[in-house]
């Protein structure tokens, strides 16, 4: 007989009804490690191990706790506060909340999507993520289980939510108080912003034909300069699918995609692209309130994440609908979930409503394109827009005092008042440079004390710069598959692939967006592996070489060196980081299944991995980031990082910070400081690049690998910093370790270090630190050497 | 403005349990500034005005930067045993950038952070390259020997680094170590000891000619 969920009665056996909610299979693998579904503490000495080492650095953007009742309190000089508690705990508990309000996000987010596709699909529908026997590498390593239907997703949201709901806990007013177990904590809430991710992203491709493990997905057009004005406009904003799924389906059937554009702004954007390569992208949230304001949207969707707050008061001025379909996100609108779509279309024509709250999701996909192929005609014939004309535009820029407040204002700090001196005398290049280092953000229309809508000033400025912004990306393609882990892994674990660079998050950078395709420019052409995904994503699709091709168009998207992968929203950044644990499973034979500290632990020491988050501004990249170190991998953020208030930071002078294990023996081996730091920040890209290259230094590279790198590393500091590393010696084991084509000067120069060099022989007599072994298995887990398993 | 914390040296902090307050470092270089901010004696550069953070939401807590002279800021300079001038990617303008060049000639270590070293490094100057998020986690470190092996600094004097980013890691000094901070930057700094106020170019550049006059007693390179 095959058990089956449902409800049954024994015959014979009166008012007896047996309900079997869930059927455990046979088969299913066993947990193999020692933390499956792990607890608050369960990862503490992992925890510690790295806090040991990457001693987090609190850079409090206030020295004041104001959390409770007996606040404020003036923590100032690491004082402790009327609760107890000191600055340095209180830096950490923010960092556990940053971390528990990112992963929140994202398990919401997998949470809504779960509930609808179980609700359209049924709890079996199969897992199907592309060419992978290790389809969540994340949920196995954590959960100790092998999911293979969304149902299974079930008890691992379950798993998340309990865990959350206890870390928010320990945040009370008292309670915890040292920072290192707030620290162990946010590390914890990052390795559940990890999870809820992957269930995100594995149930949209699994239900919703996403790409699956894809290398070679169709381009989608992105930038402000993309969408035809005159045809009627559908923006939806935001992270879930869900909603823009209907309209998208509705169109499709319709046949209205000739007659209406459809676009999206932050990460709505890549997943509706994903799901159908015929919706286009603007960009990041930094573009939301530009395109908003240029009058261009008939209809604004929103759904939840990454949306601005004053949406529907911008459209509202602009007379553009908002028409919100998720619970996270609501302005304030009436639920016209129960109404008719003609009669909400007739009260958002005429003005009667501004915007309407939309939970039945069948609906919005009917309302929105009714909607805008009404309201349209009615807008453009108005010519409604917040842009200014030609003598408007005179005028405002005349009215500047230069007072320098909107650059006091600015977070970019960006010469704001020059732009406007030049642009009075009809040069208006200083404004479009303006364009691209602006964030969008609108603080600077607050500050003027003359009322120039400033934004708008910009925007108008810059207008031929916007229509040429015309990009093209590769849309999302998922996991990496298990085929791409076997070709690559041993390169990667080796060194002789200098590393894999993940460039991911948000678009606050420091210095506009062209940085980071600068550098992933440089980067690629070193053959790094280049992964990214969210608005980092986009950004990098935004530019164009001599011959008018953007880096996606140049370069191919599989999972080895020399290459760019989209891995697509910022739900899939869970598949960047699940790639090491591929790389440990696959390559290396690891357990998985509930067995983190040890993926984790060869991580750190093995798989040269780095992420980026140039202009991270987000909690959720915060988690992100945080679950990433937890997992061994470092992170890199642009300055504003650093308003973060926590980073985890490497003393290279310490040695006895590098010690680590032989696992053949284990005994103690000092190593070199790699990877030096697990969270940092970098002022500028000319300081970032050399510092990518250090981070991929681990302590496993063979001397081929070894070498590779440290070329790589010298010749990014000589390139952009115009000088030789400073540490550049510690990196090296033997002659083997040195750049071939460098070597003899190299080798010069160590004899200047001190180091015993017979230059004659080319052959390192004494200095390094330690001696290259290919055999060397570190592990900072004294459990996972032969002698402790004995 | 801030009462000077008592004289006292608490050595902080990595893995201390949560304990006492850090404490600034007393020390010679540190005694003038004991006097309240004072108008100089000739008509010079005034740097006290518009002592209100830059970024204007950069607003800390209670205790902020104490306005100051740049005879008052050079002359800290000039008697501190290990001072450090930390410079950044705002140092390459040819004007600020003589300044820092004049300053590290009056034997002042640099610390170039961010790009700085691109244009400072070859003036030959005792000048080091470091990440000013690392550079602020060692100094908070009473056994960091500094940039040159010889010993962690008792002050650190800056400018040409973007606001934001000194600002915040800058804030680590004040909360977790003892040393004394100087902004001679044209922004005000509210999380420095001391500070100039926000400035317009020609003043500043005014201004760091003054704290370079202070400084001919210094060992020159």
């Amino acid at each position: 007989m095959i058990v089956k969920k449902g409800s049954f009665v024994i015959e014979g056996l009166e008012n007896v009804q047996i309900n079997i909610g869930k059927v455990v299979e046979t088969g299913q693998a066993e947990v193999e490690g020692p933390t499956p579904r792990p607890e608050i503490i369960s990862l503490r000495n992992w925890d510690y191990r790295i806090l040991d080492r990457y001693n987090p650095v609190y850079t409090p953007t206030s020295d004041l706790c104001d959390y409770c009742t007996y606040g404020k309190c003036d923590l100032t000089g690491n004082k402790e506060g009327a609760c107890g508690i000191d600055l340095e705990g209180q830096s950490a508990r923010e960092a556990l909340m940053t971390s528990v309000m990112g992963a929140a996000c994202h398990t919401a987010h997998g949470r809504h999507l779960l509930h609808y596709l179980i609700k359209k699909y049924g709890e079996d529908h199969p897992i199907d993520v592309g060419p992978s026997n290790l389809k969540a590498p994340l949920t196995e390593t954590i959960m100790g289980i092998q999911p293979q239907t969304i149902g299974d997703f079930l008890p691992v949201l379950d798993y998340i939510e309990e865990q959350l709901t206890q870390l928010i806990a320990a945040a009370n007013t008292g309670q915890e108080g040292s920072a290192r177990d707030f620290e162990s904590k946010a590390l914890h809430a990052g390795m559940l912003d990890l999870l809820g991710m992957e269930v995100a992203d594995i149930i949209q491709i699994s239900c919703m034909g996403l790409p699956k493990s894809d290398e070679k997905t169709p381009m989608a057009e992105i930038g402000m300069g993309i969408l035809d004005p005159k045809k009627p406009v559908v923006i939806c904003v935001g992270h879930n699918i869900a909603a823009p799924a209907y309209i998208l389906d509705y169109m499709d059937k319709g046949g209205l995609f000739d007659k209406i554009e459809i676009a999206g702004l932050c990460c709505t954007a890549h997943d509706m692209a994903r799901y159908n390569k015929t919706a286009k992208i603007i960009g990041s949230m930094s573009k939301e309130l530009k395109y908003i304001r240029s009058g261009i949207p008939d209809v604004l969707v929103t759904d939840e994440q990454c949306v601005r707050a004053d949406i529907l008061k911008e459209a509202k001025k602009l007379h553009i609908p908002v028409i919100a379909t998720n619970e996270k996100i609501t302005y304030g609108l009436p639920d016209r979930s129960n109404d008719s779509v003609d009669e909400i279309i007739d009260d958002l024509v005429s003005g009667k409503n501004e915007g309407a709250l939309m939970l039945d999701l069948e609906k919005v996909g009917e309302l929105v394109p009714k909607l805008a192929m009404k309201i349209a005609p009615i807008r453009k014939a108005k010519g409604i827009t917040a842009i200014p004309d030609d003598e408007e535009f005179k005028t405002l820029v005349a009215k500047c005092t230069k007072c320098l407040q909107c650059t006091r204002d600015c977070p970019q700090s960006l010469p704001i008042a020059d732009a406007m001196a030049s642009a009075v005398n009809g040069d208006l290049a200083p404004f479009e440079i303006l364009h691209d280092k602006c964030v969008g953000c609108g603080r600077c229309d607050y500050s003027c004390p003359v009322d120039i809508p400033v934004l708008n000033v910009i925007e108008k400025a810059s207008q031929r710069v916007i229509r040429e912004e015309k990009g093209k990306m590769r849309i999302g393609r998922g996991q990496i598959g298990d085929p791409e882990i076997r070709e690559e892994g041993r390169n990667l674990v080796l060194g002789t692939t200098p590393g894999v660079l993940a460039f991911v998050g948000c678009g606050n950078y420091p210095d506009g967006t062209k940085d980071v395709y600068d550098v992933v420019e440089e980067m690629i052409q070193r053959s790094y592996i280049i992964i990214s995904s969210g608005c980092a994503a986009m950004d990098i699709g935004m530019y164009k070489d001599k011959e008018g091709k953007t880096l996606y168009e140049r370069y191919p998207g599989r999972f080895i060196k020399g290459n760019l992968l989209n891995t697509g929203s910022c739900v899939s950044n869970a598949h960047i980081a699940a790639t090491t644990i591929k790389v440990a499973s696959i390559f290396a034979g690891r357990k998985t299944k509930g067995n983190w500290e040890e993926i984790a632990d060869y991580v750190l020491n093995r798989v040269g991995a780095v992420g980026i988050a140039w202009g991270a501004y987000s909690q959720k990249a915060f988690a992100i980031g945080t679950g990433c170190n937890r997992l061994g991998i470092p992170v890199v953020v642009g300055p504003h990082g650093t308003k973060y208030r926590r980073a985890f930071i490497g003393k290279p002078y310490r040695k006895e910070d590098w010690n680590v294990l032989d696992g053949r023996d284990g005994s103690v081996v000092n190593v070199e400081p790699a990877p030096e730091h697990l969270m940092i920040t970098a002022e500028t890209k000319d300081e970032l690049m050399p510092l990518l290259a250090k981070l991929c230094f681990r302590p496993s590279d063979n001397s081929l690998g070894r070498a590779i790198k440290l070329t790589h590393y010298i010749e990014l500091s000589e390139k952009y910093l115009k000088k030789m590393p400073d540490d550049w010696h510690i990196y090296v084991r033997n002659e083997a370790d040195l750049p071939v084509a460098k070597k003899e000067h190299l080798l010069k120069l160590l004899v200047e270090k001190g180091w015993k060099i017979d230059l004659e022989k080319k052959k390192i007599i004494e200095g390094p630190l330690r001696k290259v072994d290919v055999s060397f298995q570190p592990t900072n887990v004294p459990r996972l050497c032969k002698e402790a398993k004995k | 403005m801030t009462k000077k914390a008592p004289v006292k040296h608490t050595e902080k902090h990595e893995h201390a349990p949560a304990g006492k307050p850090v404490e600034k470092i007393a020390n010679a270089a540190s005694k003038p500034v004991e006097k309240p901010a004072e108008k100089p004696a000739e008509k010079t550069i005034d740097t006290t005005r518009q002592a209100v953070p830059f970024d204007t939401g950069n607003v800390p807590g209670p205790k902020t930067a104490r306005p100051t002279m740049p005879a008052v800021a050079g002359k800290m300079l000039a008697k501190a045993k290990r001072p450090l001038l930390i410079v950044g990617s705002q140092v390459h303008e040819k004007d600020v950038l003589a300044k820092a060049v004049a300053i590290g000639k009056s034997g002042i270590q640099i610390a170039a952070v961010g790009n700085a070293y691109t244009s400072i490094g070859d003036k030959g100057l005792d000048v080091h390259y470091a990440n000013m998020h690392a550079l602020a986690s060692y100094i908070c470190d009473p056994n960091w020997k500094g940039l040159d092996g010889k010993g962690n600094y008792d002050l650190v004097v800056f400018f040409g680094i973007t606001y934001y980013y000194a600002s915040q890691a800058i804030s680590a000094l004040k909360n977790f170590s003892g040393i004394k901070v100087i902004s001679i930057d044209k922004y005000y700094h509210p999380n420095a000891d001391m500070s100039f106020g926000n400035l317009k170019q020609d003043v500043f550049i005014l201004a760091l000619d003054e704290v370079i006059k202070e400084l001919t007693n210094r060992p020159r390179i």
